[in-house]
């Protein structure tokens, strides 16, 4: 019933170090759903990662197809690539990334700064998303001065400034304690609810993965098994 | 990301290590010192040369028509050697007129001369002497001299019934130099003497007494015209043959040069030392550029420091280029960034070093000319000349080094892979 975002065909990722050869990601088939919540798990060195920033548009693939809203990122141009990472991803890592020198709000505006917004309507925007998770009164913090859930809060903020379809997260909990993790995870699915955004989530806390509609388990760069939690929620 | 949004973090990242970006502009600011300083030194020198070369008469020209016969020799105006020979141009009343009026002239004297076979004799205390027709504006062989000095009496004459002495004439009839002021205002005979014998006289009121000390008189030009009349028997020469020669004084060197250029042009012969003006400007022209050259091999030296400091700046910032790129950064912006940066540090390193440079300027010339005084020396004028093209041209160079400098670190930044830098601590 809804409309398929990405589809990845025999998607494969081979990095080479030194002579040798590794298969970060083998021949993996995909279909993620519009406006649906995905949680990828697995051992590190399952390929998660690189899955997820592959769908980003972080990476390229080595062979096979990966396409994100009707563009094909293997084969896309570079310009075609920045637009696409620019307008339709929002992305969030478990070290926050925020720019050092900038403070919260700044932060927020930088993606709005990238796609030419003009000033006022970003700073307004910037001001709105910090109100929306709950940092209206941190905004003219920089990021040392903000504790780890509200840098993550931030990165949330920033992620979300350009109306992306897609919202990558990489263990966007790794980094807080399991009560301010807990708190960004329920921002998190609120988000995805109220907002009907498509969410992929790398995580190895199955308590976390419980909360998504689905789970792509991964090991040695291959699916193992898709557990569909919702039966709602069909793969097409 | 617009060029504004671009300059302004590229403002505000430069701003952020303030001390590292000073340093680094600091090579600039050195290179841009070097070349202020000396090319402010070279215009001025140039404006000292042209003005030395004023005061002992370059910026005069002297005319004489075309086809007179003489040739662009060294030979003082006011006699005609070689008598008058057929004339291609004339010079006519209606061209001084109109050369009096031309932008840049400060004076025109027109001159008949007398051929050099006229016997001239000054009549005064009843004796009789030979001398000499100098023109009324003495030029004085064009040798490196100062001009003719009065020492009694002005040497301007009018335009009739006016002689000027000078004083070895006053000396040769038994006058002394403490009497020079008392001849002022007497009335002497000028005689023109033919080799037949027949002479014609004419009375004229002493204007002045000249420093020159050999016997030489100057005459008022409607006497000359007369006796030349005389002589040829004739009453029309000036109609004829135009004037003999014309003195022009210009403003400055360079208007008396580009007026030679115009009036050679329009067809008359031009003698005047602009040659040896430009020599000198060659020569100040050559120190300049290679003053020049010194002071860019500075500026070389000095992109080392950018580009080390844009490299350090770009490993340090590796992860936020990598975030910048996760955001949707392109490879041209982050290079864009990085370039501004660097031609940031080159831009206020020079225009630091134009400002450092031209208050040392303004300094040594307050002091210079208190030594040159000190020392007797007649140089007068500023020797550091900041001009609007030296201004602009090396704030502009500076800025031009800063973006080479930036240029490889920046293309290393945009080309870095995204998923490393985000990796990098």
């Amino acid at each position: 019933m809804n409309d398929v975002l990405i589809h990845a065909g025999k998607l494969t990722r081979h990095y080479s170090v030194g002579r040798a050869v590794v298969a970060a990601l083998s021949d993996v088939e995909l279909t993620v759903p519009t406006s649906e919540f995905t949680a990828l798990v697995g051992p590190s060195g399952s390929g998660k990662s690189t899955l997820l920033n592959l769908i980003g548009g972080l990476d390229r693939p080595s062979s096979g197809e990966i396409r994100v809203n009707g563009l094909s990122l293997g084969a896309a141009s570079e310009p075609e690539l920045v637009r696409y990472r620019r307008e339709r991803v929002g992305f969030i890592f478990q070290s926050f990334n925020l720019l050092p020198t900038l403070t919260a709000q700044e932060n927020v505006e930088a993606p709005m700064m990238l796609a030419e917004i003009p000033q006022r309507s970003r700073r307004e925007r910037a001001a709105a998303l910090l109100e929306s998770v709950g940092l209206a009164a941190r905004m003219l913090h920089k990021p040392n001065e903000l504790s780890g859930g509200e840098k993550q809060r931030v990165a949330i903020a920033r992620a979300l400034a350009n109306r992306p379809l897609l919202l990558l997260a990489d263990e966007p909990t790794g980094n807080l304690d399991s009560k301010t993790g807990g708190a960004v995870l329920d921002l998190l699915c609120g988000l995805h609810e109220a907002q009907g955004l498509t969410m992929i989530m790398v995580t190895h806390d199955p308590e976390i993965a419980a909360r998504a509609s689905r789970i792509i388990h991964l090991r040695d760069g291959t699916i193992q098994n898709i557990e569909t939690l919702s039966p709602a929620e069909k793969v097409p | 990301m617009t060029l504004r949004d671009q300059i302004r973090t590229a403002l505000s990242n430069v701003g952020r290590r303030k001390l590292r970006s000073a340093l680094a502009s600091l090579g600039v600011v050195v290179g841009t010192l070097t070349i202020v300083i000396m090319v402010s030194l070279a215009a001025g020198v140039r404006q000292q040369i042209n003005r030395q070369f004023a005061s002992i008469g370059l910026d005069r020209l002297t005319v004489t028509p075309a086809g007179s016969g003489r040739r662009g020799g060294f030979g003082p105006p006011g006699i005609d050697p070689f008598g008058t020979g057929p004339r291609k141009k004339l010079i006519t009343a209606q061209d001084i007129s109109h050369w009096k009026q031309l932008p840049g002239v400060v004076q025109v004297v027109s001159e008949v001369s007398l051929p050099g076979s006229v016997g001239l004799e000054l009549g005064w205390n009843g004796t009789n002497q030979a001398v000499r027709m100098v023109g009324a504006e003495p030029v004085r062989g064009f040798l490196f001299q100062e001009p003719l000095q009065p020492v009694a009496g002005s040497l301007e004459l009018p335009e009739s019934g006016g002689i000027v002495l000078s004083q070895g004439a006053v000396q040769a009839v038994g006058i002394s130099s403490n009497q020079f002021a008392g001849v002022i205002g007497r009335n002497v005979e000028a005689i023109l003497r033919t080799s037949r014998g027949e002479t014609q006289s004419y009375s004229l009121r002493v204007q002045g007494v000249s420093q020159e000390r050999s016997r030489d008189i100057q005459v008022s030009i409607a006497d000359r015209i007369a006796m030349k009349n005389w002589w040829f028997n004739s009453t029309n020469t000036l109609e004829r043959e135009g004037y003999d020669s014309v003195t022009i004084r210009s403003a400055d060197v360079t208007h008396a040069d580009a007026l030679a250029t115009q009036l050679r042009h329009d067809g008359f012969q031009v003698q005047s030392l602009e040659i040896f003006v430009q020599v000198a400007n060659r020569i100040v022209t050559a120190i300049t550029v290679m003053f020049t050259l010194i002071g860019s091999i500075a500026l070389l030296v000095a992109t080392i420091g950018i580009a080390n400091t844009m490299v350090m700046a770009i490993y340090e910032r590796t992860r936020e280029i990598g975030i910048l790129k996760a955001m949707g950064a392109s490879s041209g912006e982050i290079r864009r960034m990085f370039m501004l940066e660097a031609g940031f540090i080159g831009l206020v390193g020079g225009v630091v070093g134009l400002l450092l440079g031209w208050l040392a300027g303004l300094g040594l010339n307050q002091v210079i000319p208190i030594y040159l005084q000190h020392r007797e020396l007649p140089a007068r004028g500023d020797f550091f000349v900041v001009t609007l093209p030296l201004a602009v041209g090396v704030i502009v160079f500076a800025t031009f080094i800063g973006l080479v400098a930036g240029l490889l670190p920046a293309q290393r930044a945009a080309k870095l892979d995204p998923l490393q830098a985000l990796r990098h601590e």
